[in-house]
């Protein structure tokens, strides 16, 4: 059994079907890239899945349980973080403040193990380490942006929702953030990304799904989705696929 | 034949013009206004019916100057009773007690009702939201407190009675119940109209680019803060106009007419109908005066069914009753037309070694944390100039002082060899300075096409205050990056990269000479940062000087003339892009990999 399992999603904003009739799965342990042009559906998949956006049919199941009509927060304590895109950082609190909230969901846990978890996202981003006290507000948006994921993190999650982790990024913060994601895998969290750096994507997931118009255009390994010459030509940049 | 001329026919037929129309909506006036006339020939002349009637009239002009100021321009006003008070007095003590005929008196009023907006916009309106909210209620609840204690100028808690309506050679007829409603429906019908026109002239989207983000607004070159006392102004007189005709409708006034509990009133039937249209605000207007009425029996009570509307229709119907009506209308879609292109793309001029932009020793502190450290590089004329760094390394804080968000701590900014260190934001743009934002900054309640009409109509552009012309530049701009067909929708219902390319257009329609883009990659997947590589391509050789901060490096190899690294707020590296990005200092701060691997 796939440890999170979509049919046939269906979701609207207004009029028209964002995502028409979605099906997905992930399986335990994977990194899975989900592609595809702006408008897509790729952020309303996350969203949908994360119960942010009600959808009007369709089944969404985390290890066989229904997580379709939960709300956002019972959603979270059945194991699944969400990363939104633009990073929505309390900025009014702290880095560690901000990082340490992240672990909310996680009932019954001593308020020491919560610290020494917060102690080990600034391990994981050493480039936060100075930044402890500041207020959020304060941070550059590449700052911001490792802030988001490492609350993420703190969620201990068994799926991690990823929405463009690598958005207003640094290259040298790119590559520590996607060898980050091999990272999370490692420790048994399993991650489902959606990225517009097809490149860097696809060089850390087992799979990728393409989307077009709220619809799923073609699924694959990454050696399969680079093969593919109109996937490669519409999605991944045709000047990345000379290489 | 000349351009001019070339572009005069498509002018004169292009569907955009409707928008842009002068006499657009002017035959719903006549309409409405031969309906009041045949109105007044049923209506009673007196009694229970009329004087309903008469409230409601005249509160509807006064709830039009809240849909002004918090509908369109977003600034809290908790004193409209206040100002319709005033322009109630101006007539009451006018005509009684000094003798002046009715529309003399009126005209006092309006003026002082104006006036004294001014003056308390003018004093309150740099304070934002709770604070804006805290000020216009004491304002109103001193106003009452000098109603009520100023006896030997107001009558005091006695009121004024026996006001008089308009009895001068040729307005006698007014006096009449039925012609003197007539009268406050006819004005309604008017300022509703001038409140929907003024929506889609220049200074109302002016306000309504306040309203959805200040700080875009400012770098977009409107003054901020001359459009939010305007609005305020605009508001306390339409208050007063209300004011004035509802003493004469009901030849008493006192002072507990004028209290906060109606300002709370106005409000509230502005934003049952929605805040946002004129005619919500007349519909909701209409239907809290007249629904209390017939229901007499709630009187006791009355106050907690408005707070008990005000709550359900925030929760449920934010954009209030006419936004449910509002969403049910069909569109009319903007017919496709040809339109001239920018006039950035067909001016010609080559790269140059003139300094377009300049910073020295440019540095900014917040409190202990050095954002930036004495920087210094200059941006040569049709160049494209790269500004890359680490995250936090000070990139945005330079966007941000050169737009003049913050103010420096030390040094000095030059545009074309004029220092502009200590302009406002407006006014850099108005000098031809315009930007994009890292988290976009759009106006989020107007449509795409008035959002690069924003831009269009910048202070300084040459079509500025020509508004056929605004219309056909912004939509020239929409179809430079290929949104023409989105022009009509909401902008926030766009995606993201979406919304990215309308910034752009939007800073593109101002005809800007500098442009400075900060992140206008981030969010685009490979093959759409290859299409706005070809596209900032497409500017260069047009005169057009652009400074851009981007990580992506593919990007920023295929623009870029010339780079400048920052690290920590100070320039590491700056020269010929084959040079630094080989940098070993560069490397090691920022691309972290040797540069064949980051651009495979």
């Amino acid at each position: 059994m796939p440890l999170l399992e979509i049919v046939g999603l269906t979701a609207r904003y207004g009029a028209g079907d964002v995502l028409k009739g979605i099906d997905l799965a992930v399986e335990d342990g994977e990194i899975v890239a989900l592609l595809g042009a702006n408008g897509a559906g790729k952020s309303t998949t996350l969203r949908s899945i994360s119960g942010l956006v009600p959808h009007v049919a369709g089944r969404i199941l985390l290890a066989g349980t229904a997580l379709s009509g939960l709300k956002p927060e019972a959603i979270v304590r059945q194991g699944v973080a969400h990363v939104p895109e633009g990073r929505q950082i309390f900025p009014g609190l702290t880095v560690r403040e901000n990082i340490l909230l992240g672990g909310s969901n996680r009932r019954g846990v001593s308020r020491r193990e919560l610290e020494r978890d917060t102690d080990d996202m600034f391990s994981l981003f050493p480039d936060l380490t100075r930044l402890e006290r500041a207020l959020g507000w304060t941070l550059s948006g590449g700052q911001q942006q490792m802030v988001a994921v490492a609350r993420g993190l703190m969620a201990k999650p068994r799926i991690l929702l990823l929405d463009e982790p690598s958005l207003g990024l640094a290259p040298l913060i790119v590559q520590q953030v996607f060898r980050l994601i091999g990272e999370i895998r490692k420790r048994g969290t399993t991650v489902l990304l959606v990225e517009q750096n097809a490149h860097m994507a696809l060089s850390v997931a087992d799979r990728g799904y393409v989307l077009e118009t709220g619809s799923l255009l073609i699924t694959g390994r990454p050696d399969e989705l680079w093969g593919n010459a109109e996937v490669r030509a519409a999605y991944l940049g045709g000047k990345v696929a000379a290489a | 034949m000349s351009a001019h001329a070339e572009a005069t026919p498509i002018l004169a037929r292009h569907p955009a013009t409707r928008l842009a129309s002068r006499w657009r909506g002017v035959p719903g006036v006549v309409i409405g206004l031969l309906a009041t006339i045949a109105f007044t020939t049923v209506a009673p002349t007196q009694g229970y019916i009329l004087n309903v009637m008469m409230q409601a009239a005249t509160y509807a002009i006064a709830v039009m100057g809240i849909v002004v100021v918090l509908g369109y321009c977003g600034q809290i006003s908790l004193a409209q009773a206040a100002f319709f008070g005033i322009g109630a007095y101006g007539v009451a003590l006018g005509t009684v007690d000094a003798g002046l005929p009715f529309f003399a008196a009126m005209l006092l009023g309006v003026i002082a009702a104006g006036a004294l907006g001014l003056i308390l916009g003018l004093t309150t309106l740099r304070l934002g939201g709770h604070y804006l909210g805290m000020v216009t209620i004491s304002f109103q609840v001193i106003f009452t407190l000098v109603l009520t204690n100023w006896i030997s100028l107001t009558h005091g808690p006695d009121g004024v009675p026996h006001i008089e309506r308009p009895s001068l050679p040729g307005f006698k007829f007014l006096a009449a119940g039925n012609t003197y409603l007539g009268l406050c429906i006819a004005t309604l019908v008017v300022i509703t109209f001038i409140v929907w026109r003024l929506k889609m002239s220049r200074l109302g989207r002016a306000m309504q680019a306040v309203r959805d983000n200040e700080l875009a607004a400012s770098t977009t070159g409107i003054a901020v803060f001359r459009v939010k006392v305007i609005a305020f102004g605009l508001s306390a007189v339409l208050g007063g106009i209300g004011g004035g005709l509802f003493a004469g409708a009901f030849s008493y006034i006192s002072p507990d007419q004028f209290r906060f509990d109606e300002s709370i009133v106005l409000l509230t039937g502005a934003l049952l109908g929605g805040v946002r249209s004129p005619f919500g605000a007349l519909l909701g207007t209409v239907l809290l005066i007249v629904l209390p009425e017939m229901l007499r029996v709630l009187k006791q009570v009355y106050l907690v069914v408005y707070g008990a509307a005000v709550i359900l229709i925030m929760v449920f119907l934010p954009d209030g009753m006419w936004g449910l009506i509002a969403n049910r209308l069909p569109r009319r879609p903007l017919a496709a037309g040809p339109v001239p292109k920018l006039p950035l793309l067909t001016r010609t001029g080559a790269a140059s070694d003139e300094i377009a932009l300049e910073i020295t020793g440019l540095a900014k502190y917040f409190g202990g944390l050095k954002a930036l450290d004495g920087v210094d590089f200059a941006v040569r004329r049709g160049t494209v100039h790269a500004l890359i760094g680490p995250n936090g390394s000070g990139k945005t804080t330079c966007i941000n002082v050169m737009t003049g968000l913050y103010r420096p701590t030390a040094g000095r900014i030059a545009l074309r060899g004029q220092d502009i260190t200590n302009l406002p934001p407006h006014l850099r743009t108005r000098r031809g300075l315009a930007r994009t934002f890292q988290n976009i900054r759009l106006f989020r309640g107007i449509t795409v096409l008035e959002n690069v009409m924003i831009g269009a109509e910048r202070p300084g552009n040459d079509i500025a205050g020509q508004p056929a012309a605004v219309v056909e530049r912004a939509l020239a701009a929409l179809d430079f990056v290929d949104l023409r067909n989105e022009a009509h929708r909401l902008v926030g219902t766009l995606p993201y990269g979406h919304q990215r390319y309308v910034e752009i257009a939007r800073a593109l329609a101002g005809s800007p000479d500098t442009l400075l883009l900060d992140e206008p990659a981030a969010g685009l997947n490979p093959s759409e940062k290859h299409a706005l590589g070809l596209l900032l391509r497409r500017l260069k050789g047009h005169g057009l000087t652009i400074l851009i901060v981007d990580h992506d490096m593919n990007l920023v190899e295929q623009v870029a003339d010339h780079i400048t690294v920052l690290n920590f707020g100070r320039r590491i590296a700056d020269g010929l892009p084959r040079t630094v990005l080989d940098h070993p200092d560069v490397v090691a701060a920022y691309l972290g990999e040797p540069r064949q691997d980051a651009a495979a």
